[in-house]
């Protein structure tokens, strides 16, 4: 009944294919993976993304053409970075609460290409609440986007930047309960403390001159400058940090995934 | 060429995949969870390792699949060394980890399907290939059912499926039976001889040693990091040739009995007291157990060969006490 | 060979209530040692955290709006035990299949739930009590610091971990209470009238918060902290909290009662 052409091969003939396939296999993984979850999923990003719009409004009574716009390319920004520095690591610290880290990490792909297609999931799932934050910015408070290609770049590294750092810290910290906190840590610092949702200037001295060398700031200048005419600059400085900062994840990742306890 | 061309190249072409660890050390800070293991498992092998639980034994087959890195000692399998390239451990080895499958919103035969897949597989060969194995295991109607509402011992079998619709050169069961009823288990069993048969080895981790006593060619016995006892199930239990084993009911809330002499030794777990004498001594120690029975201090008794139990026992001290 | 036997009273001895309040106690204690230091480390960091974030997303405010901000800090600080931490460790437990077994020992059920909620509450206590410190150091504001205040934070605290409680037990499926508890704080701590008078929101939304437990946490610790304030009626709040609990525990029960 079996036959020697499902035994397993040993080298991939051509290891470009493979790497598709496997990232393909993978992404299929996943996706069927978390099939129970995606109503409320969907349910959640959408109330997220427009809630955050809508209640800062509610909070700040005043909000003017420009600090709506400031507002609602907040709300992408943030959703953006989110996915990667905090909905990624939380994926893989719940692979490891259920136990199922060992087999999945077993399984004979590529480490980038596993790691690719929960990024890529993550991704997907956040398109939601992106769309419902700019159908709420553009409904209640009459923002208009005027979005140029460098919203491409814009939108790559931030989103390749913040899940390289995710996914390395997830797999880094052997305690799940550990990287949970560390991300909700995260969230706090992201939402709270850096200036994506609000100008830098109102944050104190010394943490708007961290913030110069950390990425978020400039991802999110990358984002708003995307998405709007004159509300921002984007500037070459800020391009360069956040390339540097993205080939940096890039080689911790590497490195973190490699590693064997 | 011919099918009998292949068979004897599949043969020679198999004689080359042995799995080799050679001196393997595992140390977590002061503790040395694996000490200097060396073990060897031919293709078409089903090799076992018993052990208490905390002995290290999936420690042993994470450090295999590159899930941990060894601390010293070496891992291969045929010309491969798996310790310097983990990524060709995953290839060439299957694995059935010790915990559920995450499974849940996959149906039956998603799972199955796409692990061979990633594992590999070509997709019509691998559905071809699913649907004879999961009808061997008697779970082929569970097949559109999600693997939430599967019971444990069907999630098992399908995670079994899952490991071996593919199967690598060698494929790794961690405590495959665990949850599984009895009638399904020999279905298992019966599955994992047949992946044997068809070229791959077999490692096997469990510590029910009853069931490892039937179904494996060989065996290790792990205590405390180091392999205690080593060969095939008769060979292992030699030391026990020429005893019996008398196995006492004892009632419950009676006390130890006074063992005669030629009790050679006696273990009792709950009601159920293990007595092991010499083959001469049978006579006599069926009359010591009527006469307990008479008593009324035992309901029944019954006398068998010695099993592997028995060294398993000696070997390890560990009675299967406090432990699921 | 000696079998181990549970002596089993009666559980409506309030002696071996308590024997079995404390030994969970202790048990829960034990378990949650990571939690404590990492918990207690990061709620005082998050406490004070929240008081410093509404700064910069306001810009400037008035000394009124000040005080009512720096007044609502401590609701926002409990609710992230109640809430998110109650729920993860719950399902914490689900996921590392420990839930069966915990419960499956032999201590009265309210008992070992008693103790965890108290676990709970304490752990919320510090947090709470340094974010309103730096809070009022921050913005530079005088608080009226009455005995109410104690009762109120305790109370609230205890109501908070009781919803998380239920709701940890109530949802069966782990990455569902993970998605809630993660919309709880966002939506929730953001959009809430805890740091901003209730009055500033539509009435719809105002209508949700007066059925909700959060805005009532506010009112109830404000009354505690500053002298005429608080507009609306503090009692009608107490009696909503009341009401919260009451339910949280009857959801709980009802779950954990229920086989499955």
């Amino acid at each position: 009944m079996m036959d020697g052409a499902l035994m397993v091969e040993l080298a991939p003939t051509r290891p470009g294919a493979h790497w598709l396939r496997s990232y393909g296999a993978m992404l299929r993984w996943e996706v069927v993976g978390s099939r129970l979850l995606y109503p409320l999923l969907l349910v959640s990003q959408v109330l997220v993304g427009a809630g955050f719009v809508v209640g800062f409004g509610l909070l700040i009574p005043e909000l003017d053409r420009a600090a709506a716009q400031y507002l609602s390319t907040g709300a992408v920004v943030m959703s953006l970075i989110l996915v990667g520095l905090v909905v990624t690591p939380q994926l893989v610290a719940q692979q490891k609460m259920q136990g199922s880290y060992d087999y999945v990490w077993s399984m004979p792909v590529p480490r980038s290409a596993a790691s690719l297609a929960t990024t890529t999931l993550a991704a997907v799932v956040a398109i939601p609440g992106i769309v419902a934050a700019m159908l709420v910015a553009s409904w209640r408070y009459d923002v208009s986007l005027a979005i140029d290609p460098t919203v491409v770049p814009a939108f790559a590294l931030t989103l390749a930047c913040g899940s390289l750092i995710g996914s390395a810290i997830g797999h880094a910290l052997d305690q799940p309960q550990v990287t949970m906190l560390v991300t909700q840590l995260g969230i706090f610092f992201i939402v709270g403390f850096s200036p994506v949702s609000f100008p830098a200037d109102r944050l104190p001295g010394w943490l708007a001159t961290l913030h110069e060398y950390l990425p978020m700031h400039h991802m999110a200048l990358a984002v708003r400058s995307s998405l709007t005419d004159g509300l921002v600059v984007m500037t070459p400085r800020s391009w360069m940090i956040l390339s540097l900062w993205t080939g940096a994840a890039a080689l911790f990742t590497a490195v973190v995934l490699v590693r064997r306890r | 060429m011919t099918l009998t061309e292949a068979r004897v190249e599949t043969a020679s072409a198999h004689s080359r995949w042995v799995f080799r660890v050679e001196e393997l050390v595992k140390v977590y800070g002061s503790n040395s969870v694996n000490d200097g293991i060396t073990l060897e498992v031919r293709p078409g092998e089903v090799y076992g390792l018993l052990g208490p639980n905390g002995a290290g034994k999936s420690t042993l087959v994470k450090q295999v699949m590159g899930l941990l890195k060894p601390t010293r000692g070496s891992i291969t399998l045929g010309p491969h060394d798996l310790v310097d390239s983990p990524a060709t451990a995953r290839r060439l080895c299957s694995y059935l980890p010790q915990a559920q499958m995450p499974i849940d919103s996959f149906k039956v035969n998603e799972a199955v399907e796409i692990a061979g897949v990633i594992r590999g597989g070509k997709a019509p060969d691998v559905r071809r290939r699913s649907v004879a194995l999961l009808k061997a295991l008697h779970i082929e109607e569970w097949g559109e059912v999600y693997g939430a509402r599967l019971s444990g011992g069907v999630r098992r079998l399908v995670g079994f499926a899952m490991a071996t619709v593919c199967p690598g050169r060698i494929v790794f069961l961690d405590e495959p039976t665990n949850d599984v009823d009895p009638m399904r288990r020999r279905l298992l069993w019966e599955q994992v001889r047949r992946v044997a048969d068809e070229g791959s080895a077999v490692f096997l981790v469990t510590h029910n040693v009853l069931e490892a006593e039937n179904s494996v060619d060989r065996l290790a016995v792990i205590d405390g990091g180091h392999i205690v006892a080593e060969g095939t199930p008769s060979s292992v239990k030699a030391e026990f040739r020429g005893r019996m084993r008398l196995i006492v009911m004892m009632i419950p809330g009676t006390p130890d009995p006074v063992l005669p002499a030629f009790v050679r030794s006696s273990t009792r777990v709950a009601n159920r007291l293990v007595v092991l004498i010499n083959e001469p001594d049978v006579a006599a120690s069926i009359v010591w157990a009527q006469r307990l029975t008479a008593q009324g201090l035992a309901e029944e008794y019954a006398l068998g060969a010695t099993s592997l139990e028995d060294a398993y026992i000696r070997l390890t001290g560990d009675t299967g006490q406090g432990t699921t | 060979m000696t079998a181990t036997t549970f002596d089993l009273r009666a559980p409506s001895e309030f002696g071996s209530w308590l024997d079995g309040y404390t030994s969970m106690l202790r048990f829960e204690i034990r378990n949650l040692r990571t939690y404590l230091t990492v918990g207690l480390a990061i709620q005082i960091l998050l406490g004070a955290g929240m008081a410093l974030m509404y700064g910069f997303y306001f810009g400037d405010v008035d000394s009124v709006q000040r005080t009512f901000l720096v007044t609502g800090i401590p609701t926002l600080a409990l609710v992230p035990i109640g809430f998110v931490m109650v729920p993860n460790a719950i399902m914490e437990h689900k996921l590392r299949d420990t839930y069966d077994y915990v419960w499956s020992l032999p201590v009265p059920r309210s008992g070992s739930a008693m103790a965890s909620a108290t676990i709970f509450t304490c752990l919320a206590l510090p947090g709470a009590a340094v974010a309103l410190l730096i809070a009022s150091l921050s913005y530079d504001v005088d608080l009226r610091v009455s005995w109410a205040a104690v009762p109120a934070v305790l109370f609230t605290s205890a109501i908070a971990t009781s919803v998380g409680y239920a709701v940890g037990h109530a949802v069966p499926e782990p990455r569902v209470i993970s998605l809630i508890t993660n919309v709880v704080m966002f939506l929730v701590l953001l959009f809430s009238p805890i740091v901003v008078a209730i009055d500033q929101f539509p009435d719809w939304w105002a209508a949700v918060h007066k059925v909700l437990p959060f805005w009532h946490m506010s009112v109830v610790i404000r009354a505690g902290l500053t002298e005429r304030m608080v507009s609306s009626s503090v009692t009608a709040s107490y009696g909503a909290l009341m009401a919260w609990g009451v339910a949280a525990w009857l959801v709980a029960a009802w779950v954990v009662g229920r086989r499955h």
